[in-house]
């Protein structure tokens, strides 16, 4: 145990990626999970899942396109999904989780059928493994990239922080915030924004299969204990961030997947929320 | 001036009308019920007089004096709420989120009168509970305090007692006729539960294959002479 | 809300604080460095570190002008893939690959699987590194200092794990542009 310790400190000092891994997978899994209490209770959680396929497809047309900096288009292509999403779940003539799956699945097919064919890279297998798993990406982030995820976080979580109010209003009963005069639409298109921003972040964490997990699972193990929607929310940021650090250095040292690595301590943590909620509950009944 | 007034009014969905040219007009501290059959429009009938879905046809005049702030809505519980991990206090707060405007958070004095809402609506030993864990007639008390938050004229409340015991439906009927009678609040109501309800009603609108709008008393003289309202839930049961 | 607030600030921080710790700490780390890793480098390996961050010239010039004699043994190693997990060496591999001139000179020891490739005429060895996941794997071309050993008699089996030591380099062929490690030892 000790000398794990000790390979951590050593990775950690000796090689500025693997601090750079931190800091965005501290950063990633704060916003994550902050939004992921809304996307949950919101019953959105799906679109997560959706839109990382969508950031898939995306990325395949930059390579594609052999984009030296592939984020900005993946990031406009996310949320211009994210908001016809959110918009069709609305008032859908095709119901809204079949065209969460519709799209998710084409973005998926044809971004791995557009790499396969004009497959250019010499590292292209590496580049879709990576996106798919999360392998290594976190670890192999440029010093702009990791600028700009520090920046995209920041303002998530100033956003976040400055609409909470609205944010609760809107996710607790979008009825009657509407009925009352708030702008719910905006703030739902605000949501969209966020989320697609957060998904294409989560990229690099996790990989795009695994991403729902992030967003869901803090969020998730937060509601079986905690009571009000502060508490939760605290929670599931703080649990996520701990979980998030655990992972990245059980999978540095241990040398396991990143992206698995980071989930699969997540559902432990639920696990063991979920049976702190059953005790206290069962004590209070 | 009314505070309200509906002329022609046909609520509906895509176009397609539900209601047929409703006529009827609200003052200020007056106690409305809708009442009707199930399936009949009073939710979207309360929806259109919310703006939360635009009517097929006619007209909404509200008082100018009467602004979109000034009325509060307590809609029925949705799936969402069940299992949604929220505080009493939280909610209630919830309710001057259109006060807020551009301001991200809320201010002392409104957390002074939502405090004090949740002392009339006699929540205050459960202001920190969670929201789920609330019997049925504590979170309906919860989201009227919420409404009063929102409230300072108007009050619409959509079915307040369905699914609460009857002790609970009478403390809810209660507390809806202090507002109306000490607070000069206008209530506009749906309810199924005819008696108990238009008991304190002064005006009641009926809907359905008839309607009818005016007093309490031409109502209940007319459901005297006709079983005007039995034959109609009869014919859509 | 408050309290919200305090708790965001104080996870900033913290990242923040880390950060900070983990550069300054840099130099200290090259001492445990030796004692983790059975790498005898010395301060070559916190070089490197420092040269991958800013791409200070001066690493490389001391670097590239130690060329090592045919078969003689590394005993200085500037990057050891082979003594970390696969997360990091993959991760680090990946790192080399993305800013091959900062490693240019340098001393790499790898731990893969032994491929062969053969094209015009041409044969290619490579030691695979694989990630963790086990789906992504890239080649690390080396060609041994050892210039009389036969392919397939004096080299070790296809997929058979190998270690490998050698200098980091480029070469071009046509249009495009390789890196191999030049005068590899198997270790």
């Amino acid at each position: 145990m000790a000398d794990a310790f000790d390979k951590l400190y050593t990775y950690i000092t000796q090689f500025p990626f693997v601090r750079y891994a931190l800091i965005v997978g501290v950063l990633i899994a704060l916003c994550s999970s902050l939004l992921g209490v809304t996307l949950v209770l919101k019953r959105f959680s799906f679109i997560g899942d959706g839109l990382s396929h969508v950031a898939f497809g995306a990325m395949a047309i930059a390579a594609v396109l052999k984009l030296t900096n592939s984020m900005p288009l993946i990031l406009c292509i996310t949320v211009i999904s994210a908001i016809l999403l959110l918009r069709t779940g609305k008032n859908a003539k095709i119901k809204g989780d079949a065209t969460v799956a519709v799209i998710s699945v084409s973005a998926l097919a044809i971004g791995y059928l557009l790499m396969n064919i004009f497959s250019s890279s010499t590292n292209l297998s590496g580049d879709v493994c990576t996106t798919l798993f999360g392998s290594t990406s976190i670890l192999t982030l440029t010093t702009a990239e990791v600028w700009l995820c520090i920046a995209l976080s920041a303002i998530v979580l100033a956003v976040f922080v400055l609409f909470y109010n609205k944010v609760f209003c809107v996710t607790f009963d979008e009825d009657f915030a509407r009925a009352t005069g708030v702008k719910a639409s905006a703030y739902n298109l605000i949501l969209a924004v966020v989320i697609a921003v957060i998904i294409v972040l989560a990229m690099n964490l996790v990989g795009s299969l695994l991403i729902s997990a992030l967003v869901i699972f803090p969020a998730l193990s937060a509601m079986r204990v905690f009571k009000s929607f502060k508490s939760v929310t605290v929670c599931s940021g703080i649990l996520s961030v701990v979980c998030t650090l655990l992972g990245i250095c059980i999978s540095i040292v241990y040398g396991t997947p990143v992206g698995s690595t980071i989930v699969a301590v997540d559902l432990v943590a639920f696990g063991i929320f979920m049976v702190i909620g059953n005790f206290s509950g069962r004590v209070k009944a | 001036m009314a505070l309200l007034t509906c002329k022609d009014l046909c609520p509906g969905y895509d176009g397609r009308e539900i209601l047929h040219a409703l006529n009827f007009s609200v003052e200020q501290g007056d106690y409305v019920c809708i009442v009707g059959e199930n399936g009949s429009g009073k939710s979207t009938l309360m929806k259109t007089l919310l703006g939360l879905i635009p009517a097929v046809s006619g007209e909404i005049i509200y008082d100018e004096g009467l602004q979109k702030g000034q009325i509060g809505y307590l809609p029925q519980q949705t799936d969402v709420q069940k299992d949604f991990p929220a505080s009493v206090k939280e909610i209630v707060l919830s309710g001057f989120c259109a006060g807020l405007k551009l301001r991200p958070f809320y201010s002392r004095s409104q957390k002074q009168i939502a405090q004090e809402n949740i002392e009339k609506m006699g929540l205050t030993k459960l202001k920190k509970r969670c929201y789920r864990e609330l019997s049925g007639g504590q979170q309906q008390r919860v989201l009227l305090a919420r409404a009063l938050c929102a409230a300072q004229k108007v009050l619409l409340l959509d079915e307040p007692v369905s699914g609460l015991d009857p002790a609970a439906a009478e403390n809810m009927y209660e507390l809806v006729g202090k507002l109306n009678k000490d607070d000069g609040m206008t209530i506009i109501m749906i309810t199924h539960d005819l008696h108990s309800a238009i008991g304190q009603a002064d005006k009641v609108l009926h809907i359905g294959e008839k309607v009818f709008f005016g007093s309490r008393g031409q109502y209940l003289e007319m459901l005297d002479a006709k079983g005007f309202s039995k034959s109609g839930g009869a014919e859509n049961g | 809300m408050k309290k919200v607030l305090l708790i965001l600030c104080a996870g900033i921080m913290f990242t923040m604080a880390g950060c900070t710790n983990g550069s300054s700490g840099a130099d200290k780390g090259a001492k445990t460095v030796d004692d983790v890793f059975a790498s005898s480098s010395k301060d070559s390996s916190g070089d490197i570190q420092t040269s991958a961050q800013t791409s200070s010239s001066s690493a490389e010039t001391t670097a590239s002008s130690e060329s090592p004699q045919a078969g003689a043994s590394y005993d200085k190693v500037d990057t050891d893939l082979s003594v970390m997990s696969d997360t990091m060496a993959y991760a680090e591999f990946t790192n080399i690959l993305n800013a091959p001139d900062k490693y240019k000179g340098k001393t790499i020891k790898a731990k893969g699987t032994f491929a062969v490739a053969q094209e015009n005429g041409n044969t290619y060895f490579a030691c695979m590194l694989t990630d963790a996941t086990a789906c992504c794997s890239q080649p690390l071309e080396f060609v041994l200092a050892d210039a009389t050993r036969k392919y397939p008699a004096d080299y070790p089996a296809v997929d058979s794990q190998i270690t490998i030591v050698g200098k980091f380099g480029t070469y071009s062929e046509g249009a495009n542009v390789y890196y191999q490690l030049s005068d590899a030892q198997l270790v």
